[in-house]
């Protein structure tokens, strides 16, 4: 709900088109879950055409908003918690950014913290942090390297991510 | 499923990224990857389960199985039920949410099929709250569970007519038995024993009654041969309508019951006034396989050549009491020789045998090429069954005849 709010709202403060399609990604979760996995596929490629940052040092309120409201808006779609008080409340809350757009990005990391506190996070958060300190270790880099070795991370990701799920024996 | 869309989104954003020059997908793409090792991280499910089932079960009815199950982490997780039972039971894929750290009692119902079977625990998938990852738990623990044939279902299929009684003018096996007296009609009484001379002097409907000629107990001897439990519905499941059709109409009479199969008699459960128990004892489960068509000749002279297998024939006789009527029920696909040995060796004991026709229970599509084989077969059978009947009554019986033939019967 809260990505589906927030994507509007940068729709409409940044005049773009894909955004607004997140709440039909959100409500496809309803239908099969699949499917919004699918969606949100097509969704993210649509933005990728739409929105676009050459460099990491361009990172700014808008890209960091986009970014941050799609992670969001995979959780949603996927989580099968029910819609609790502090969602409606942060999504009520929101459209303040239509008229102060920099508020946007604290309100979405509120909303993350929220989430990683709900799950009970623990060593999980360390991926989180790892990702932070990863992009902004890049931010030195120019053009072509930064995607380089973003690509290069996200390997090291992927590999990451096989050992732990077969060494926990998770699939 | 869902995790390898995210990680081909994740390769396709970055081939888009690369391609196009853009860093923003390339962002996105390294942020999906950090969820998926973040949730992957984060999902460590621990529960304790065990799940009961009652010992005793009734075939096609459904039970109810009761898994107890608790979280052992703070985590709230999705849980899946996935039964391992033996062919041709069913089960309810349960499915539902544990919360962090609590104890649940779910039920869901399975459907058994007849037998005695040792059934192992169930598999139970435990998913992380997202539904990216799962990770499979087996229960330990083995139940023997006893599937009886259920007593609701054959009274639903056989429709018993309270008006089969065994109270007929002809005593079994058709012998006209001796006159007692008269009494007025009752409501089932047989039409064809109004006395219409006592009727019009007393102004009335009179029946008259006769005294039974045979008194000995019913023994029903059933082939539980592997031929007789192919197909679905099999022989067999038919055998046992048939059987509760039988106690049924035998409502005042003792009655006993034989299994036997290819290799001798297997069990023997004595006269007794209690019907159900002897459905109870019938747990053979079905087999899957299709059904053969060959019929054994029958040779009725006797030969001093002849050679047949005394097992069967000599355990069936001792297990028979004598003065005692006993019901075959066979397909006559195997040991027929051995059967008719043993009814020809029973000392004062009357025989018939209901035999269900292997071709009305055959699975095979009826095509042209098909049709020409089961007619022969079916002139093979007819003529066993001719011959049969040379040496004991036999009812050649299908799936759809129950009252009309149990009728002819008593």
């Amino acid at each position: 709900m809260i990505s589906s709010v927030s994507s509007v709202i940068i729709a409409v403060a940044l005049g773009l088109k894909a955004p607004l399609l997140a709440p039909v990604v959100f409500l496809l979760r309803f239908i099969k879950r699949e499917v919004a996995a699918f969606s949100f596929l097509i969704y993210c490629v649509l933005l990728g055409y739409e929105f676009s940052i050459s460099e990491l040092d361009e990172l700014g309120t808008a890209a960091a908003a986009l970014a941050i409201s799609t992670v969001l808006l995979l959780e949603e779609s996927m989580s099968r918690r029910k819609l609790e008080l502090d969602q409606c409340i942060i999504a009520f809350v929101m459209p303040i950014c239509l008229l102060e757009f920099d508020l946007i990005v604290p309100l979405l990391i509120l909303a993350v913290l929220i989430l990683i506190w709900k799950d009970r996070a623990k060593a999980g958060i360390l991926a989180a942090l790892f990702g932070i300190a990863a992009i902004y270790s890049i931010m030195n880099f120019k053009g072509t390297e930064e995607i380089v070795l973003l690509a290069s991370l996200c390997i090291f990701l992927f590999l990451s991510f096989r050992i732990v799920a077969r060494r926990k024996g998770i699939y | 499923m869902i995790t390898r869309l995210i990680l081909v989104s994740s390769l396709i954003l970055m081939v888009q990224a690369y391609l196009l020059m853009n860093l923003f997908p390339a962002i996105i793409s390294f942020l999906l990857l950090i969820y998926l090792l973040y949730s992957s991280i984060e999902f460590n499910p621990k529960i304790l389960a065990s799940r009961k089932i009652p010992e005793k079960l009734y075939d096609g009815e459904k039970a109810k199985a009761i898994l107890e199950i608790r979280n052992l982490s703070k985590k709230d997780c999705i849980v899946k039920v996935r039964e391992k039972l033996p062919e041709g039971f069913k089960a309810e894929n349960a499915e539902f949410l544990l919360k962090g750290l609590e104890e649940k009692k779910v039920e869901y119902w399975i459907i058994p099929s007849r037998g005695v079977y040792r059934i192992k625990g169930p598999e139970i998938c435990v998913e992380d709250i997202r539904g990216l990852f799962c990770r499979r738990f087996s229960v330990d623990s083995v139940h023997e569970v006893e599937v009886l044939p259920s007593i609701e279902r054959l009274r639903e299929e056989a429709r018993t007519n309270a008006q089969i009684t065994i109270r007929s003018g002809k005593s079994l096996y058709g012998i006209p038995a001796e006159f007692e007296g008269l009494r007025k009609f009752q409501e089932g009484d047989d039409f064809r024993r109004i006395d219409w001379k006592a009727t019009a002097r007393l102004g009335e409907l009179i029946v008259r009654e006769f005294i039974r000629e045979w008194e000995g107990d019913v023994y029903i001897a059933l082939d539980t041969s592997r031929e007789m439990r192919k197909g679905k519905p099999s022989k067999i499941d038919y055998a046992i309508t048939i059987i509760y059709q039988i106690l049924t109409a035998l409502k005042e009479k003792r009655a006993g019951l034989i299994l036997y199969d290819e290799f001798g008699v297997r069990k023997i459960l004595k006269a007794t006034e209690e019907k159900e128990r002897i459905i109870r004892e019938i747990k053979v489960p079905r087999v899957h396989g299709i059904q053969s068509l060959r019929f054994p000749k029958i040779r009725i002279e006797k030969s001093i050549f002849r050679r047949i297998r005394l097992g069967l024939s000599l355990s069936l006789i001792s297990a028979i009491p004598s003065k005692s009527f006993v019901i075959f029920i066979t397909d006559l696909s195997t040991n027929v020789g051995e059967l008719i040995t043993a009814i020809q060796k029973l000392r004062d004991a009357k025989a018939l045998i209901i035999s269900p026709n292997p071709i009305l229970f055959s699975e095979l599509k009826p095509e042209r090429e098909e049709i020409l084989k089961l007619y022969r077969k079916y002139v093979e059978r007819e003529e066993m069954i001719r011959k049969m009947n040379r040496i004991v009554p036999t009812i050649d019986v299908g799936p759809r005849d129950l009252l009309s033939e149990m009728g002819a019967l008593l």
